[in-house]
């Protein structure tokens, strides 16, 4: 076990490598470059050639990509992303504003889900067949298949406008700062709520789902029928046997799971003005801002990398019958 | 899984020449088990009919008749636009027409179709109208009746989900399983593909298939499909990790069977579980991540109909509810049948099953 | 499972409004249905939010790029010269008009010796030169404003209040060149790298407003300056909050956390008629200088016969789109011109929309359906072409269906390509298009050079289709030399009929600006540019609360 750690550990560093080298190869294959895009903020700029060309020699864009690839590694080994185009601002710097709205959102929403999902997985199992897994499970589907800006916009008109209890824009009002500590936490805990319902109500119906299919799994298992045989209190069997039991694949979400923390959903971002990382890569595709698309595809491929790890390991140690050679 | 393995004992360990007719009686197992399943049956049939309404739609919404009489002949414009026929049966007489003007023409027009409205025929006088007697659905902003536009976007919609996630699921289980069963060096390798390729940056991987490529429709399959298939492969390689050492495992081993046997035909059916959920989301997600693309423009290209189309519509003019609800309704009707569908196949094919409906 | 795919809208036709030139008085069409001018007393205090479509990357006033960003920046920066309410030229850190020596290749301004930065620290003629030295500075990305700098020889400091503008040639765009230089403060900038200067994101200017908060990607709070050497502002704050979304920024002027946005076609007809609607909000309509037309590459095949790219302009209900999408607020345009300017020729009518006059066109320019198959061809290649349009932008799409349609009965196939902004403008810039759908945002000199010289085709310059007609050269090339406006115009007035007849565009309309604005605010003005890109713009608002809603205390 312990050498098969060592070697995924040892493994990372190409694996990084080869996913840079691909992703900085699709990046450049998009049509359009960054230079073009400044122009074109308004769109009556007449830049000369001259002017055009000087630009790219400026930004580094004009060399061959194998000279830029190099360039953007080296800089990368002193963990130094370059600036953005955009705004000039390091893009460390840019990512770490915004990180944290994310991950905020991000880790509420899946600790919500993963409280929320469980029993109600664990329960549609236990009840297979009955009125509620088929009726709870098609209340869920009509959860899942309305779509995100639908209800946002929904329940922002309800909540905001008719009702006017909850704010809709933003992670804080405009003078919060001046509320006091505690004025300004519920600020920012108020502000929250909309947008993690709005994240949270869709991955429910996949997760509960999946803990239902791996929760059949376990049920149908000799030692749930030889236990149940022995007169075990069914409650137990529920809590002992089966739960623990469903977690072990649930771990292999893990190794998803951890990298969609740091992904910001673009269209939640955009609705409810919260300054994520989601919003700050769509734009910087749309506007070809490489410095922050490379930096921000590089953080998450690290994240990536180490949560698959994470997830094989954690895998092994629950279920003592998975060995890696 | 008694049964195959007591199958492989009563022919003495040659698989190989009755797998075929193993795997068929598999198969009709499989089958009659989703048969006692009515949810299943239901999402079966609820599919069957949304492919039906999808071939029939030139002759269910249409602004061409389905008979008419032109300059003596008998002609069938609507059907001439179905599948099959329309690459045969052509009417370069009529390419010309404006059906518009045709539509209530008694002596020309014997038979219009039910909902008397083509998908792409723009009325700008009727623009954003709601549902009433003549829209069912209401119209769009160019007028278009919402209805015909997500009949005919059915077949879209269903090609999207099921050939992005067929894509998907085959090179996901191919990969997942022979990481998962071979370990070693074959692990390691797939293992590193599967986080390279999780870390592809689709956006831009769809721009610049968009930019380059002509912008059809099955351009955006594959891109979905190739680079979703990731979640799949791992949790099939998860799966086979962890049954590869179980005792059935040992078993067909210890009878002689190979491993491309093994693999199929016992660890596969055993593993399904995650898959299938993952699987039927999948078709649904595609539908979703069509709808984005659309919006963004990056999908399918105008003035094609399909749901995504239609919600990107919606997200233009967010007073005309009928532009999300009735799509939003497809989708859930499809997410249902596929869930409900996947279910009854998870639940058909786990050897384990003592199928009783009701049972603990 | 995660749906982390999402869009964001894309505004096409967005950007910066430029401020122009017009000796004569423009006054807006569209005036809104009350009198919006200052009647009473202003008072002082009170807040205004405003929108900002999208977020603002910096302050810093030769590198910005947006419209959002010039916005805020006209609060607090103030221009030399600028054009006021009526379009005329008026001073505001100058002491006066310009002086314009005899041949117009000397322009002297005088800046006032009162006027001074936030700091305290006086504005001298040092200040433009710096900031003009930075403008034309390679190393800088200024190209939105280098550009109009191309024909200035130098620029002489000849005292602490005084520059002369020296050009190369007489050029008549050359005082509106003059006052796109809004002079930045060198003792601040001039320190340290000019890209990643703190300034950039806590700038100190020379208008009645200084920064007060910026919560990145959220909103940026401006506050009254005490300290302003000019006539003091009467709000106390302007605050400009960050939404991306329409629709969600119609839930949030309607429930008092916005006082002013703006609004798109289907809300202002559908979502802001109702009583309690209009005792809130006055619904500000305007037009401005740019209009929305189909490009076509007269290079290609199809649209090198001028009576093609007619046919095509015939075939396009633009009437219908102006009755029917804009319910009339939209203006058919017929030439490259503000459809409000002096250099437009009223003359000069919009085609009309007539399909059958565009089939006789076609057949005229050899295009017939030899093979029965529906599509027009000659010499065996088929009318089918690609038209590129803006992903995202909803008239875009609307538009180009419509057409696409109408064509489609002519027996001309239209494959529409939806492309994001990048994209578009890559294939646009480099004239690898057969047709594309856009608009234009125009100065307010009419000067068109760039756009419509047969020089100016890729890489150079605007001329993507191109566009070759030498009378028009030749026209253009007067049109920058000419200062007396009157004969100018009937340049330009023979510019636009030569372009009406060649129809290298098909040009389709000018849509009014819409915006919903709180009644409280009163001293809106609206110039031929609109309610902010002028002088004073929107510094002189003020608040009276008796008239409308109290404004939220978010």
């Amino acid at each position: 076990m312990l050498n098969y750690t060592i070697r995924r550990l040892l493994l990372l560093i190409p694996t990084l490598f080869g996913i840079t080298v691909v992703t900085f190869i699709i990046v450049n294959l998009a049509p359009g470059d960054p230079v073009e895009l400044i122009n074109r903020g308004e769109m009556d700029a007449r830049i000369s050639p001259a002017a055009y060309h000087q630009m790219l020699h400026l930004y580094g864009l004009d060399d061959p990509i194998h000279v830029r690839y190099f360039t953007w590694l080296k800089r990368v080994a002193t963990l130094d992303f370059g600036t953005s185009f955009l705004d000039h601002r390091p893009v460390t710097q840019k990512i770490i504003e915004r990180l944290p709205a994310t991950l905020t959102l991000n880790v509420w929403s899946l600790l919500i889900s993963l409280v929320l999902a469980i029993p109600l997985g664990l329960y549609s199992a236990l009840r297979q067949h009955s009125r509620f897994d088929k009726l709870g499970g098609t209340a869920l589907y009509l959860l899942y298949s309305l779509p995100e800006f639908w209800v946002a916009l929904l329940l922002i008109m309800f909540f905001g406008v008719k009702l006017k209890i909850l704010p809709i824009n933003g992670m804080q009002s405009i003078d919060a700062r001046t509320l006091g500590f505690w004025g300004y936490w519920w600020d920012r805990f108020v502000h929250m709520i909309l947008p993690i319902f709005c994240l949270t109500y869709g991955s429910l119906a996949f997760l509960s789902r999946f803990v239902r299919g791996s929760s059949l799994e376990v049920i149908r298992q000799d030692y749930i029928r030889t236990a149940r045989a022995k007169g075990l209190d069914e409650t137990r069997i529920v809590y002992t046997h089966v739960f623990r039991n469903t977690l072990i694949p649930v771990l292999t979400l893990l190794g998803l799971l951890l990298p969609a923390l740091i992904s910001g959903s673009i269209i939640l971002e955009s609705i409810f003005s919260w300054p994520g990382v989601g919003n700050l890569f769509f734009n910087a595709v749309l506007a070809r801002d490489y410095p922050v698309v490379m930096g921000l595809s590089t953080i998450t491929a690290v994240v990536v990398l180490i949560s698959t790890l994470l997830a094989d390991l954690l895998y092994a140690w629950a279920d003592p019958r998975v060995t890696y050679r | 899984m008694m049964q195959s393995v007591q199958a492989d004992l009563r022919a003495g360990g040659q698989a190989d020449s009755n797998d075929a007719s193993r795997r068929r009686g598999f198969a009709r197992i499989v089958w009659k088990r989703m048969q006692r399943d009515y949810f299943a049956m239901a999402g079966l049939v609820v599919i069957a009919t949304l492919f039906a309404a999808s071939w029939l739609a030139p002759v269910i919404a249409n602004n061409r008749p389905i008979i008419m009489s032109w300059e003596g002949r008998t002609l069938f414009p609507a059907v001439a636009q179905m599948v099959p026929f329309k690459f045969f049966v052509k009417y370069p007489q009529l390419s010309t027409l404006d059906f518009e003007d045709l539509k209530y023409d008694e002596s020309v027009a014997l038979m219009m179709p039910p909902v008397p409205y083509s998908p792409i025929a723009t009325s700008l006088d009727h623009r954003l109208e709601r549902p009433d007697q003549r829209h069912w659905m209401g119209t769009d902003e160019l007028g278009r009746d919402v209805f015909a536009r997500l009949l005919y976007g059915t077949g879209i919609s269903l090609k999207v989900g099921l050939v992005a996630t067929g894509i998907s699921l085959v090179i996901g289980l191919f990969i997942g399983a022979l990481a998962g069963y071979y370990g070693g060096i074959a692990d390691i390798v797939l293992s590193r593909l599967i986080e390279i390729v999780i870390c592809f940056p689709f956006l831009f991987l769809i721009l610049a298939v968009i930019a380059f490529l002509p912008p059809n429709i099955y351009n955006i399959m594959i891109v979905i499909g190739i680079t979703r298939w990731t979640e799949i492969a791992r949790y099939a390689r998860a799966e086979f990790v962890r049954l590869k050492a179980h005792e059935f495992t040992e078993a067909a081993r210890a009878l002689g069977a190979r491993d491309m046997t093994i693999i199929f035909r016992h660890i596969l059916p055993n593993s399904l579980a995650p898959v299938l959920v993952t699987a039927t989301f999948g078709v649904a997600s595609a539908v979703l991540i069509e709808n984005s693309l659309t919006f963004l423009g990056l999908g399918i290209q105008p003035p094609a109909p399909s749901w995504g189309g239609v919600l990107a519509s919606a997200r233009e003019q967010d007073f005309a509810w009928w532009l999300t609800i009735f799509p939003g309704i497809a989708i859930f009707v499809t997410v249902t049948a596929y869930n409900l569908l996947g279910e009854g196949l998870r639940d058909a094919s786990d050897p384990r099953a003592t199928f009783r409906p009701s049972s603990r | 499972m995660r749906r982390v795919f999402g869009p964001l809208v894309i505004i096409a036709a967005l950007c910066a409004a430029l401020s122009g030139c017009g000796k004569k008085a423009q006054q807006a069409q569209n005036a809104p249905s009350d009198s919006l001018l200052a009647s009473a007393t202003p008072r002082d205090g009170g807040t205004v939010i405003r929108r900002l479509d999208s977020e603002c990357k910096t302050l810093n006033w030769v590198l910005y790029t947006t419209a959002y960003e010039l916005f805020v920046l006209r609060h607090i920066y103030d221009p030399v010269l600028d054009y006021d309410v009526n379009g005329n030229l008026v001073p505001v850190l100058a002491a006066e008009l310009p002086t314009v020596s005899p041949d117009h290749l000397r322009i002297t301004v005088k800046l006032r010796s009162d006027a001074h930065w936030s700091d305290g620290v006086p504005i001298t003629a040092r200040d433009i030169k710096w900031t003009l030295d930075k403008v034309r500075d390679p190393k800088i990305p200024a190209i939105n404003k280098a550009p109009y700098f191309e024909k200035l020889d130098h620029l002489e400091v000849v005292d602490d209040h005084t520059v002369v503008w020296v050009w190369k040639e007489a050029f008549a765009p050359a005082i509106y060149a003059i006052t796109q230089l809004w002079p930045i403060p060198e003792h601040i900038y001039g320190q340290g790298d000019f890209l990643t200067n703190p300034a950039n994101r806590k700038p100190v200017g020379s208008g009645p407003f200084t920064l007060d908060q910026w919560e990145s990607g959220q909103y940026i709070s401006l506050v009254r300056d005490p300290n302003y050497w000019g006539e003091k502002a009467h709000l106390d704050r302007i605050i400009f909050k960050v939404v991306e979304d329409d629709a969600v920024a119609l839930n949030m002027l309607k429930a008092g956390e916005l006082d002013e946005m703006r609004a798109t076609q289907g809300q202002w007809e559908k979502q802001m008629t109702d009583p309690d609607f209009n005792a809130h909000f006055r619904k500000v309509d305007y037009y401005f200088p740019g209009y929305n037309f189909v490009a076509y590459n007269c290079r290609s095949v199809w649209f090198s016969d001028k009576r093609v790219r007619k046919a095509m302009t015939l075939l396009f209900d633009r009437e219908s789109v102006n009755t029917k999408i804009y319910s009339g607020y939209a203006r058919l345009v017929s030439g490259p011109f503000y459809i409000n300017s002096w250099a437009y020729d009223k003359t000069v009518k919009p085609l009309p929309f007539d399909p059958s006059a565009a089939r006789v066109l076609l057949a005229e320019a050899g295009w017939k359906d030899s093979n029965h198959d529906g599509v027009l061809d000659k010499d065996g290649k088929k009318f089918e072409f690609e038209l590129n349009v803006i992903a995202g932008s909803a008239p875009a799409a609307q538009f180009s269906q419509l057409l696409q349609e109408e064509c489609g009965k002519a027996g001309i196939r239209i494959n529409i390509r939806s492309l994001e902004g990048s994209s578009f403008f890559d294939r646009i810039d480099k004239g690898d298009f057969d047709a594309s759908m856009l608009g234009w945002r125009l100065d307010f000199d009419p000067d068109v050079y760039d756009t419509f010289c047969s020089t100016m085709t890729p890489p150079t310059g605007l001329n993507h289709g191109f566009y070759k007609n030498t009378k028009v050269d030749s026209l253009l090339v007067l049109g920058r030399k000419e200062f007396d406006q009157n004969k100018r115009a009937e340049i330009y007035h023979q510019v636009h009929r030569l372009i009406a007849e060649d129809q290298p565009y098909t040009f389709v309309n000018a849509v009014p600006d819409k915006r919903p604005v709180a009644r409280k605010i009163q001293g809106i003005q609206i110039s031929p540019m609109g309610p902010y890109d002028f002088w004073p713009g929107a510094n002189y608002w003020w608040i009276d609360e008796t008239d409308g809603r109290v404004a939220s205390k978010r």
